[in-house]
């Protein structure tokens, strides 16, 4: 099976069940194999760790972690914590993904980029931003004094309030893309149909676009659940004093206490939890075909049946205060005008955007430490930056692994998204859930795994070793947008495109790739900011042929917090804005190609 | 004109498929000849599209084969039927512009530059859109999509071109004036035409011939007038226009519950034996006449309606009601008025009913 | 072509000290140890000024001297190592262990002995604050202080931790390290000494005082630190008025403006160690380089650099007065300070559970109780 089945079994509209197998087969194969030494491998030592203690098989550990009510505290307090935050973000992503869907559409490239934003710069740097804004001292505080609307600094930061901003800030992109994907794919003549057929504004928005956009809520609230389970440096840094979440306990018995089998217990609890959630779940948050092959049956009688097994409303049969709850929010938001819904829309941006500005500031600050407001502007940090020879080294290391791991990440989960969504086969939902979880795991669980398992096969020390793990830690952000977007493509394009002579890998070089552009393009920067942002991985995997940029920064801020970190953070937002604007004028210039054509 | 292509005969021969439980195509066979405009008729559900996909390679039939200009091409991938089609929702690429849909084509077969625009044009002028080429697909109104739609399957000049309910999404009037268009368009390029539809008003006024279809299996195939005036099944009669349907009494030879025997309105050789037998008669050769006129049936108006040229009038006879359609220029009839009715000369056919179907009834309403 | 050059030097290097290990060979040094050697060692690098001094102190003096290169690779936490280790891959040649996990590496059996055969007898005397050990040499000395907003209670300084502790003469938030930083925050110790226990009864640790005594100050604790930069940002900030941070960290600030005030009394005196982990890749380089680091003149050098005490007291005397007196083991401030028992930390208690998995067990319970 060559080229010839793999683009056979990529596009979707493709008749050749006889070639489905061997299609479906070289799917899924390299995905597969990086997944297994990447993940499954190393997660298998994990396990195998956490049955282990002193050289002797047993459960000890499992019976130390199950036995202690402490555990239970703090598992319950994370679980917690990340159903607030993906409360949160919920509410707050769901009126700026509509805001962006109905009313901004021809800002949309812009407002989503506004939206990923934070993503972009290193969390620490971050986090000190929001102290800087929040903190006794900080800009909120010192304005409100000096306009004596209030008497005592408010407590804005070190408390639940600081951390579930801090967490909300990261997380809010993962919830509006999916949810914005959906509502795209709202056919815009449905809520016109409704209001034809007699509903208020509020019913069009309760009974049509609530439930059609569930599925991208769906998804999105699961990213941001899943995320914020292996959140601790942001709470740790901006929550209470008594915050204290799982992932923190796995790390401090890593990293302090080096006792591998009670993280690794730890860990395989957590995963198991959340796995089993998911998979519980999946019909909501997958975005799997379900049954069939997609053939013949037209995209509106699909969409329909679909839509009923999916429909939120059949949840809300079962949960009347739910629905109360859902029913008032959409008052809310039917009625919300457009000024009404733009002025929370520019509030969200404000909030966002707002700690960027701050390290942009301190970036070019003249003190020298960190300070905000800067006394003075100056370069002399960016030249820091740049007259240090082993920063631009671990700068040149951490990009290259970054993209090509993030290239990796599309070009193999890519295909694994299209087997999913498209072929049924035995295990596609464990495939699913494998190539979905190493977002579930804390990674310093994965680093530790991967540096047993590195060290086995001889690859320890090696850079292919950060390729790997970086793919790894990408894949799940690739399946997850890519499922979504191939939810919202039209397999009749690419079958016009067959009739119309083209060959499947011309098919999917003219008609699908380009049609999943946006997709590809967000996957990746997602698969490439995690890749960049990586702290914990690079620890273990940490040799002289390999040292990240995180590392460097690190390894400062342990003793300083210097504006240097935060020029690492305006050079991040620089390449982004760059790989924008060159992707805007690219396809501009396409398009102007086209019409002179 | 440079656009026509060599139409090539289809032959459909014994297709079958399942999907799962669903029968969606049962022993279908049937031949397109070349150059011929063919409608596949049937309610929905009735596995047209599953026909249309199957010749167009993206459904692989369970059993039977495909032949084009005589070439079995079962084995051969969709992309290289060399079969243009118009998909129901038009699938225009939203990436590309209008020209650049058109050129698709063209470009995948390796056609020059210079050839590739010269041709693009022609066919923008064929669907006469000459100017729009630069436009975005979904800068341009529904019925222009669909001409750009017909035109990018036609500007490779393929052998046979199937369309899935094209017009299905057109406005009333545009889909009149479509139709005519493509009708004239078929008469250009000469390409064999394989139109899925359920409208059978557009599938006789636009076809050389009408294959229907029923719950995956083929009922009949024929020009439209051998449909309508010899329908092979009640299910055909029932589908083709309009029809009344009544029991019929065979030892007795009349409707069942009617004073006076059917008969010179049956035809000549009497009925075939059958489980339901039914006599099927169109509204148009039922005719109404003063009450108590020799040699009719005593009925009564139950309903009349003027429709300009025509009237139908549904009268309740024997404890039937059917549907007759005269002439308006004759008398007008009103409610509640009492009549006699005849059928006109071997102007009734004997079907066997569907276990289903009740024993009388009606299809009076338009479409 | 800095790059260039460098390369250059150092091919010459190597090939002098292909020549130097012959002659090594040939006659075996009697009173100047003779460190030349070749090849590389990876050491341990602590990154920010803390590499630099590394660098300007050890690590160019020694290549210089030896021929053997210096490769400095990013310091990992003890778990990391810990792993490394097991697994056969460690991560550096001389690694850089606190000095509340170095038992726990030896009891394991992780380390390689220290070969004191290439030291100086006379230095290895001088380590009078922390004696040398067989498989580690202590590397620098630090101390946890008092440290506090030096304008605010510039008439009242605070004093002591009891102060820390007096919230109703010294109003204002304060921070403390996690108790997940186990030995390293000292909060434990500081606790206790807060509530009145005698320096000399400090140890073992009485767990129950301590956390009631933390119990106490929970209310005021604007943030429990995580690591060394946020304890002093968190006052330069001025997030909070008080709190305990290490020496080095507090000059820093200070030496960039920053206000601070500190108090040496009860300051509880750390340190790290240097160590050759089982299955470094160049062990007798390692060697070479920790005697190296033994002696009097880079280690003062690298004092001027960083306050962080020498370990070998014979560099004192190639320090300034000034300097002298920032050390945490300068003559005067010693007695000030308590040396953190890390006998204490790595032992096992009747729990069965050593002093570090104790104190984090503890803490779990204690800050995840009241939420
Ligand atoms: N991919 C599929 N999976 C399962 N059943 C299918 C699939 N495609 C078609 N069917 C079923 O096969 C039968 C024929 O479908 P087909 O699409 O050919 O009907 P159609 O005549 O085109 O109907 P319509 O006029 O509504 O488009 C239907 O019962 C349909 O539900
Ligand atoms: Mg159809």
């Amino acid at each position: 099976m060559g080229a010839l089945g793999l683009g056979q079994a990529l596009s979707g509209g493709m008749a050749g069940r006889r070639h489905a197998g061997g299609g479906v087969a070289a799917m899924l194969a390299p995905a597969l194999a990086l997944l297994i030494l990447g993940y499954a491998a190393p997660m298998g030592a994990i396990a195998w760790t956490s049955l282990h203690r002193g050289g002797t098989m047993g459960l000890a550990a499992y019976a130390e972690v199950l036995g202690s009510p402490t555990f239970f505290r703090i598992l319950g307090g994370t679980l917690q914590t990340a159903a607030v935050v993906t409360l949160l973000c919920v509410v707050l992503g769901y009126p700026f993904a509509y805001l962006v869907a109905t009313r901004g559409r021809r800002h949309a490239g812009l407002l989503l980029a506004l939206v990923a934003v934070p993503y972009l710069t290193s969390i620490l740097i971050r986090s000190y931003a929001w102290i800087a804004i929040l903190g006794g001292n900080g800009l909120v505080n010192r304005t409100l004094l000096a306009l004596a609307l209030i008497d005592e600094p408010l407590p804005l930061v070190f408390n639940a309030m600081g951390s579930y901003i801090g967490m909300v800030h990261v997380l809010l992109p993962m919830v509006v893309l999916p949810i914005y994907a959906a509502m795209r794919r709202i056919d815009p003549a449905l809520p016109l149909a409704a209001r034809n057929l007699g509903a208020s504004s509020p019913a069009v928005f309760a009974t049509v676009y609530l439930p059609l956009s569930a599925p991208g809520l769906a998804a999105g609230g699961v990213l941001v659940f899943l995320s914020a389970l292996g959140f601790y440096i942001t709470p740790a840094l901006l929550g209470a004093p008594n915050d204290y979440l799982l992932a923190q306990a796995i790390e401090v018995r890593v990293a302090v206490l080096a006792e591998f089998d009670t993280a690794a217990a730890q860990a395989c609890v957590l995963l198991a939890l959340v796995g089993g959630l998911m998979l519980l779940f999946r019909r909501r948050i997958a975005g799997l075909a379900e049954g069939e092959d997609i053939v013949a049956a037209p995209e509106r009688t699909r969409a329909g049946a679909g839509l009923r097994r999916r429909t939120l409303g059949a949840m809300l049969q079962r949960a009347p205060r739910l629905r109360a709850l859902l029913a008032a929010l959409a008052d809310r938001m039917g009625a919300c005008s457009g000024p009404a819904l733009w002025t929370f829309g520019l509030l969200l941006l404000a909030f966002l955007l707002a700690p960027i500005v701050v390290v942009a500031l301190v970036a070019f600050s003249s003190a020298p430490y960190l300070a905000f407001p800067p006394p003075g502007l100056s370069l002399r940090w960016v030249e820091a930056f740049l007259d240090d020879r082993r920063w631009l080294e671990a700068a040149a290391f951490s990009l290259a692994a970054s993209l090509v791991a993030a290239a990796t990440a599309v070009a193999v989960a890519t295909p694994l998204a299209f087997a999913l969504a498209r072929r049924r086969f035995r295990g596609r939902q464990f495939l699913w859930l494998l190539a979905v979880s190493p977002m579930i795991v804390p990674h310093i669980v994965i680093g530790l795994g991967l540096f047993f398992t590195f060290v086995t096969v001889g690859l320890n020390g090696h850079p292919a070793s950060f390729w790997i793990a970086y793919t790894v830690t990408g894949i799940p952000y690739v399946v997850i947008i890519m499922l979504s977007a191939l939810r919202r493509l039209d397999v009749d394009l690419e079958r016009a495109a067959a009739s119309l002579g083209a060959h499947p890998l011309a098919t999917l070089r003219t008609v699908t790739l380009p049609l999943l552009a946006v997709a590809i393009v967000s996957a990746f920067l997602f698969a490439f900011l995690t890749a960049f942002d990586d702290l914990v991985i690079a620890l273990f995997l940490s040799s002289p042929r390999g040292t990240t940029l995180a590392m460097r920064m690190w390894e400062d801020i342990r003793l300083e917090i210097s504006p240097k970190t935060a020029v690492v953070g305006v050079l991040e937002i620089a390449v982004l804005v760059a790989t924008m604007l060159g992707t805007a004028l690219v396809q501009r210039l396409r398009r102007t190609g086209y019409r002179a054509a | 004109m440079s656009i026509a292509a060599t139409g090539q005969p289809v032959a459909v021969e014994r297709l079958s498929k399942r999907f799962g439980e669903v029968v969606a195509l049962d022993d279908v066979s049937f031949e397109v000849r070349a150059g011929e405009f063919l409608a596949l008729l049937g309610p929905s559900g009735s596995g047209k599209s599953t026909v249309l996909m199957s010749i167009a390679g993206f459904v692989r039939p369970d059993a039977g084969r495909i032949r084009i200009g005589g070439r079995v091409i079962d084995d051969l991938p969709p992309h290289r039927r060399d079969i243009g089609m118009v998909f129901q929702r038009y699938a225009l690429f939203p990436h590309l512009s209008v020209a650049e849909n058109l050129a698709y084509p063209l470009r995948r077969r390796g056609i020059g530059a210079a050839e590739i625009a010269r041709r693009v044009e022609e066919v923008l002028a064929l669907v006469r859109l000459g100017g729009y080429g630069a436009r975005g697909v979904d800068q341009i109104s529904g019925g222009q999509q669909q001409r750009v739609a017909i035109a990018r399957a036609l500007i490779f000049r393929p052998a046979v071109l199937l369309m899935d309910e094209p017009m299905s999404a057109l406005d009333r009037k545009l889909r009149q004036h479509m139709q005519m268009e493509l009708k004239l368009l078929h008469r250009e390029v000469g390409a064999t035409i394989v139109l899925v539809t359920h409208d059978q008003e557009e599938a006789l006024s636009m076809a050389d011939r009408v294959a229907v279809l029923d719950e995956g299996r083929l009922r009949q195939i024929g020009v439209p007038e051998e449909l309508y005036r010899e329908p092979a099944d009640a299910f055909v009669a029932g589908f083709i226009g309009q029809a009344n349907f009544l029991p019929y009494d065979a030892p007795s030879a009349r409707v069942a519950g009617f004073a006076s025997p059917l008969g010179d309105a049956l035809p000549a050789g009497g009925a075939p034996h059958c489980a339901r037998p039914a006599i099927g008669v169109r509204p148009e050769d039922v005719t109404l006449h003063p009450p108590e006129t020799p040699g009719t049936e005593p009925c009564r108006v139950v309903e009349a309606a003027f429709g300009g040229s025509t009237q139908s009038v549904l009268v309740a006879v024997g404890g039937h009601r059917l549907t007759a359609r005269m002439p308006a220029g004759s008398r007008l009839w009103r409610a509640g008025e009492e009549a006699g009715l005849r059928f006109r000369p071997a102007s009734c056919r004997v079907f066997d009913l569907p276990a289903h179907q009740p024993s009388s009834w009606s299809n009076g309403d338009e479409d | 072509m800095k790059i260039r050059s460098t390369r250059r030097r150092f091919l010459q290097a190597t090939a002098l000290a292909g020549l130097g290990i012959a002659a090594g060979r040939l006659a075996a040094p009697a009173i100047a140890k003779d460190l030349k050697g070749s090849g590389v060692v990876i050491v341990h690098d602590g990154g920010g000024t803390m590499g630099v001094a590394q660098r300007k102190a050890y690590s160019e003096p020694f290549e210089a001297e030896t021929g053997i290169r210096v490769v400095h690779q990013a310091g990992v936490n003890s778990g990391v190592q810990r792993a490394a280790i097991l697994a056969g891959a460690p991560k550096h040649d001389v690694a850089n262990i606190s000095g509340g996990s170095i038992d726990g590496f030896a009891q394991e059996g992780l380390l390689l002995p220290i070969d004191y055969g290439w030291w100086e007898q006379a230095d290895r005397d001088g380590y009078d604050v922390v004696p040398t050990g067989r498989f580690h040499v202590p590397a620098m000395l630090y101390s946890m202080l008092l440290a506090y907003d030096g304008e605010r209670f510039r008439a009242r300084p605070p004093a002591s931790w009891t102060d820390l502790w007096n919230v109703r003469d010294f109003p204002g938030k304060r921070t403390l390290a996690a108790g997940t930083n186990a030995a390293d925050g000292c909060t434990f110790e500081i606790a206790l000494l807060a509530d009145g226990v005698a320096p000399d009864k400090l140890y073992p640790l009485d767990w129950e005082r301590a956390f009631r005594s933390l119990d106490r100050l929970r209310g005021d604790i604007v943030k429990w630190w995580a690591n060394g930069a946020e304890s002093v940002q968190l006052q330069i900030d001025r997030q909070a008025a008080l709190g305990s941070a290490w020496n080095g960290r507090i000059d820093g600030a200070n030496a960039q403006g920053g206000k601070l005030g500190t108090s040496w009394n009860q300051a509880i005196l750390q340190w790290a160690a240097w160590a050759v982990p089982k299955g470094a890749a160049n062990p007798e380089n390692a060697m070479k380089y920790m005697a190296f680091m033994s002696r009097p003149e880079p280690q003062a050098r690298f004092s001027e650099l960083i306050t962080y005490g020498p370990t070998n007291a014979r560099a004192f005397r190639h320090l300034s007065a000034e300097r002298t007196a920032l050390m945490p083991t300068a003559p005067a401030l010693k007695p000030l300070q308590i040396v953190q028992d890390y006998a204490f930390w790595n032992g096992t208690d009747a729990s069965g559970q050593n002093g570090l998995k104790r104190a984090i067990v503890e803490w779990e319970r204690w800050v995840s109780a009241r939420r």
